[in-house]
């Protein structure tokens, strides 16, 4: 890629997102006109009468920020997951869920739930279960061949197995007037408790996990090759299988434990990337955050804004993905292999 | 000048001996051929020599220190591996691949391609007349071209010892003309080259020196033209001696 067509691609991403951020934030059942949406954000609303600068305030920055940028992270975190499962199995089908990371953290969340917990409580128990079933997943692998990937991928489907049955059992003995409709609601996946602590919590952690696995992406592209030869040209494979995997699966269970269960966009978006910048994994890393970041706060502008009551965001999400994804099968079909 | 040795090497897999007791030296300019019959360990030796598998004894000395001792950017920078023309996943291209070589001489941890090694990859391209292939996507590239591309990339690693598992494979017989022409251009630049082979008639003709295996011990090593006699050939393959008919 030449590097004026590399910089005119950074500049839409980038400026799209920020577009994107100021446009969601004007939306809502209370609708804020640009002018003045603007000029709050630009901090020139000296002029405005108090009360309506306060209201504005506690709209814009209390209440609308915190799920933005809550949408953006998650819808980044994921992508940059499924991005950096799929560079680590050379497989571009596989999803953030592979080796049962959101099977673990829904089990981990519904547990809170039954033995209630607080939100905090639940963010950890969420975290936590998802890096217990991945590390079952591996656990598993190591039992029988460890240098296999084949093994690995059916350790996770033995875990995903598991932790799926444990939510089950979770769900049917949960008190079904309280309980299993706080679970069921948590899987399809939300937004809408998003809180500032929530946001700041995973920020940190997500700007570092897709800072890291940026950094190991000309590795990323040794390791397509095969591990032999990865190693040959002088990769230390195992140790960035296991990282990259576990930065992933930490990417994964936050957004779990945040915004409960919002599938599939971690196998699309990188493929999407990979349309637009080539298969080499420093760009398609950066540039699946910016495009799953944009995606996700689109999905939940949809899921605020299409009716009065607010649709769960994983089921927008879905949706909206199961759309992109035909109409850009043709063209991803393409980018695999010519 | 490299020098490759490699001493008293055994290796067993679950109880059973691959190898038992190899040792040879190669030295740069030098062009040996590895052969013998399906099963003889040829791959075994390679995968061992290039440390991607552990020597039950023995050790595989480069210019005196053992490669169990070094890291794998160290050793990448002495040996490089060309596999056979394989495919890949996802679509890179050729002068990204053949960067990939300098990942061990230069920045593991860098977002971009350096320019230095984009320019490397180039001129490693343009050594062996295939600049043209270098915005093509490598997954679509025939047999040979990716014989090359997988060379240019042990060129630009800086290697000076190149070990090449049946570079021939699938190639048609001007590519396989091609390929022997440029081995032994690199040989006479002073790379010392390590290739398995499933042609002996070729062998003989091409390579200096034949290193002949059969169920995981050395039966002959010496110059490829003596070794690979009719009787030679037929005595390794297990055939009659008619029946091999030398060039």
């Amino acid at each position: 890629m030449n590097v004026w067509r590399e910089r005119a691609l950074w500049g839409v991403a980038l400026g799209g997102l920020l577009v994107l951020v100021v446009v969601s934030l004007g939306l809502g059942r209370y609708r804020v006109p640009q002018g003045e949406l603007m000029t709050v954000l630009l901090d020139r609303d000296g002029a405005m009468p108090e009360a309506r600068r306060t209201l504005l305030h506690s709209i814009l920055f209390a209440t609308r920020l915190p799920r933005v940028a809550g949408a953006v992270i998650v819808g980044a975190a994921l992508s940059v997951s499924g991005a950096g499962f799929q560079a680590v199995f050379r497989n571009p089908l596989v999803s953030p869920g592979l080796l049962g990371v959101l099977a673990g953290a829904g089990f981990g969340a519904a547990l809170g739930i039954v033995a209630g917990a607080s939100p905090m409580g639940m963010h950890l128990l969420s975290f936590v279960g998802g890096a217990v079933a991945v590390a079952a997943a591996v656990g598993v692998a190591r039992l029988f061949d460890a240098a296999s990937m084949l093994m690995l991928v059916f350790g996770g489907l033995v875990s995903t197995a598991l932790f799926t049955a444990l939510l089950s059992l979770l769900k049917y003995v949960a008190d079904p007037d309280k309980q299993l409709p706080d679970i069921v609601f948590w899987l399809l996946g939300s937004l809408t408790q998003v809180t500032e602590t929530d946001v700041g919590m995973m920020a940190v952690p997500v700007a570092i996990g897709v800072v890291g696995l940026t950094l190991c992406g000309r590795m990323l592209d040794a390791l397509a090759m095969g591990d032999d030869e990865a190693r040959t040209l002088g990769v230390p494979v195992d140790v960035l299988r296991y990282g990259v995997i576990a930065v992933a699966t930490v990417l994964s269970a936050v957004t779990v434990s945040v915004a409960g269960m919002i599938g599939w966009i971690g196998l699309i978006v990188p493929h999407v990337a990979r349309l637009l910048a080539g298969p080499c994994n420093a760009r398609v890393l950066p540039l699946s955050a910016c495009l799953g970041g944009g995606f996700l706060l689109i999905c939940d502008d949809l899921a605020r804004c299409v009716s009065v009551e607010e649709i769960p965001v994983g089921l927008v999400a879905d949706l909206l993905g199961v759309c992109v994804f035909l109409c850009v099968l043709r063209l991803i079909r393409r980018g695999w292999a010519e | 000048m490299t020098e490759l040795v490699v001493d008293r090497l055994s290796f067993a897999r679950g109880g059973r001996g691959v190898l038992e007791g190899i040792s040879f030296a190669i030295r740069g300019g030098e062009m040996v051929a590895l052969l013998g019959p399906n099963g003889a360990g040829k791959t075994t030796l390679l995968r061992l020599v290039l440390r991607l598998l552990q020597p039950r004894s023995g050790q595989v000395l480069l210019d005196g220190r053992s490669i169990s001792g070094m890291t794998r950017r160290a050793l990448a920078t002495h040996l490089a591996y060309v596999p056979q023309g394989h495919g890949v996943v996802f679509p890179y291209r050729v002068r990204d691949v053949v960067a990939l070589g300098r990942l061990a001489g230069g920045a593991m941890l860098a977002p971009v391609v350096p320019a230095a090694d984009r320019e490397a990859a180039e001129q490693a391209l343009a050594r062996l007349a295939v600049g043209h292939l270098a915005d093509r996507s490598y997954a679509a590239l025939s047999g040979g071209e990716r014989q090359a591309v997988l060379i240019a990339r042990a060129l630009v690693q800086g290697a000076r010892l190149l070990v090449l598992d049946e570079p021939e494979t699938g190639l048609d017989y001007g590519q396989q003309q091609r390929l022997s022409d440029l081995l032994r251009r690199l040989a006479a630049e002073g790379y010392g080259i390590l290739a398995t082979t499933h042609d002996p008639l070729r062998a003989a003709r091409i390579f200096s020196r034949a290193i002949l295996m059969r169920e995981g011990r050395i039966v002959a090593d010496g110059p490829a033209a003596e070794m690979l006699s009719a009787q030679a050939i037929a005595d390794l393959y297990g055939l009659n001696a008619v029946s091999v008919r030398p060039a």
